[in-house]
């Protein structure tokens, strides 16, 4: 049975006397397409689960669940969750539901608050008898709208702490950094191509110089393609996953359907990587007054980086512009989907030492 | 005061003095039910109060009562007017609010329905931050997991070099 966090609220959670050996470190990358979780006792696994879920209709509530991963509420109402809630909206032809948009808790759906708590203490799993502490991902706020992000960095805040977990936010492209710039002293360039937005931070020896995000990345790309061809978003977003290749392109594919919607997503990516390109460029030109002696590396993570010839075609369109520093290269994280947990986790242990 | 509200009903707390009452009934709410009692809370002069509530997405008629998958019928009101059966438990809201009102000495002011302000004292850092959770699970349960797993080539040396790295670089080592 589910811990009853009810009984919590009059109770103070008393943190266990520190005990080196009973500390669990844990990153939390709390994307809008993906909750990925880093704990270190686990640091050859990471776990992941999409973050989408899927109300089934009472009428088929009656069917058998058991092998899809789903929620029960208290009123009987069930949930399809994670990826079973993907496969299962685009069999279905239906829009799956999304805790997240643009990056931050969608203002549509705060009703799913409790849904997102219990994945994200499944996600995180047993922490019985460890006194575990958590750096979770947050957006920076947006250049294109300003948002602010306050409401869902406390929400995360409070999220973790109704599961008993110490929390500390972070930005996600800072976690970029902390995971694979050690060999450069932790400087350089993260830009997360995340589901709903694109991050970037720059940081001079492990110091945030400048953070912001743009709200053109994935999601804006299924969205747009599924405007122009009459598509439900989720079922673009699965075959940009399947096929979508920006080397071989979109000509050898023999369905005309799939070949369509590639040749749109085609088209989107490049408008995105050329736009996301200029925006950096201006907002570092604006913003960023350093005189570094070092070249900095790019680095680049996110499940929207992950088609093959992206890091290409993200190295042309830079080379088409004057850059405002030294780049000594452009590189993709070890794991674009992993990167940032793991960089969270990194900053976690660091922080308690 | 702070008042907790969702879909299973009110909550009433007062943390300095570590009261809580819950109201008698996990019943639904809608906006007039609400607002009648925010107004019955200003004619009692219990003006300092601030609501924790994601209400504004939920004002809507309740499902009808549904039957579980386990064929027990779940605690749940008759969507035809559920003002009318919020009503029948008003008496009992606002003789608890009373019995709160008696025993509130003082709050902090909070302005409503904001979320509330940083806490005054700065916590230990090993401990865990008290917070009033409205976040409620315990009926809920997930079933088959499906979580994903990726592998990475990384030990538990590479991760204490790179976090030992970081805080010399930070300390200026």
């Amino acid at each position: 049975m589910p811990e009853d966090l009810s009984n919590n609220i009059d109770q103070k959670i008393e943190a266990p006397q520190p005990q080196q050996s009973n500390k669990l470190f844990i990153g939390l990358d709390v994307g809008t397409m993906n909750l990925v979780c880093a704990r270190s006792d686990q640091s050859g696994d990471i776990k992941l689960t999409r973050n989408v879920f899927l109300p089934i209709d009472d009428e088929i509530s009656d069917s058998d669940f058991s092998e899809l991963s789903h929620v029960e509420d208290s009123e009987g109402k069930i949930y399809v969750i994670g990826q079973d809630a993907f496969n299962f909206s685009n069999v279905f032809g239906q829009e799956v539901r999304r805790p997240m948009k643009r990056g931050v808790i969608s203002s549509d759906e705060v009703d799913a608050i409790e849904i997102l708590t219990l994945v994200i203490k499944n996600l995180i799993g047993d922490i019985s008898g460890k006194q575990a502490f958590c750096t979770y991902s947050i957006p920076a706020e947006s250049i294109d709208s300003g948002r602010s992000i306050t409401y869902h960095e406390k929400v995360f805040g409070r999220i973790l702490n109704a599961i008993g977990v110490n929390n500390t936010p972070l930005n996600e492209a800072m976690a970029i950094i902390y995971s694979e710039c050690q060999q450069e002293r932790f400087s350089g360039i993260g830009i997360s191509f995340g589901a709903g937005m694109v991050n970037c931070a720059i940081s001079y020896k492990g110091i945030e110089t400048l953070k912001f995000s743009i709200e053109q990345s994935g999601d804006w790309i299924d969205q747009n393609v599924a405007d122009s061809l009459n598509m439900v978003p989720n079922r673009v977003t699965n075959i940009k996953e399947k096929y979508f290749d920006m080397v071989t392109g979109f000509t050898h594919q023999k369905n005309k359907k799939v070949r369509r919607v590639l040749e749109a997503i085609e088209y989107y990516y490049s408008t995105m990587i050329a736009t996301v390109v200029k925006k950096i460029i201006t907002e570092f030109e604006e913003k960023v007054d350093l005189d570094l002696d070092d070249s900095l590396p790019v680095v680049i993570s996110g499940g929207t980086s992950l088609p093959n010839g992206f890091i290409e075609a993200f190295k042309s369109e830079f080379e088409k512009n004057e850059l405002p520093f030294e780049l000594s290269e452009i590189r993709r994280a070890k794991n674009p989907l992993t990167a940032v947990a793991n960089g969270l986790m990194i900053k976690t242990m660091a922080s308690s030492k | 005061m702070i008042i907790v509200i969702n879909t299973k009903g009110l909550t009433f707390r007062v943390p300095q003095k570590n009261i809580e009452v819950k109201t008698p009934a996990r019943l639904k709410i809608s906006e007039g039910i609400l607002l009648t009692i925010l107004s019955e809370l200003r004619k009692q002069d219990i003006n300092e109060w601030y609501i924790l509530s994601d209400l504004t997405t939920r004002l809507k008629a309740p499902p009808k009562t549904m039957q579980s998958r386990s064929g027990k019928n779940k605690p749940s009101i008759n969507n035809t007017n559920n003002d009318m059966d919020y009503s029948s438990k008003l008496d009992e809201i606002i003789s608890l609010l009373k019995d709160i009102k008696n025993k509130e000495t003082s709050t902090h002011i909070f302005s409503s329905p904001d979320f509330p302000p940083t806490p005054h004292t700065k916590k230990p850092k090993d401990k865990v931050e008290e917070f009033i959770p409205f976040i409620d699970i315990s009926d809920m349960e997930i079933k088959s997991d499906g979580l994903q797993t990726q592998k990475q080539d990384v030990t538990n040396d590479n991760l204490n070099d790179a976090a030992n790295a970081i805080n010399d670089i930070l300390s200026n080592k």
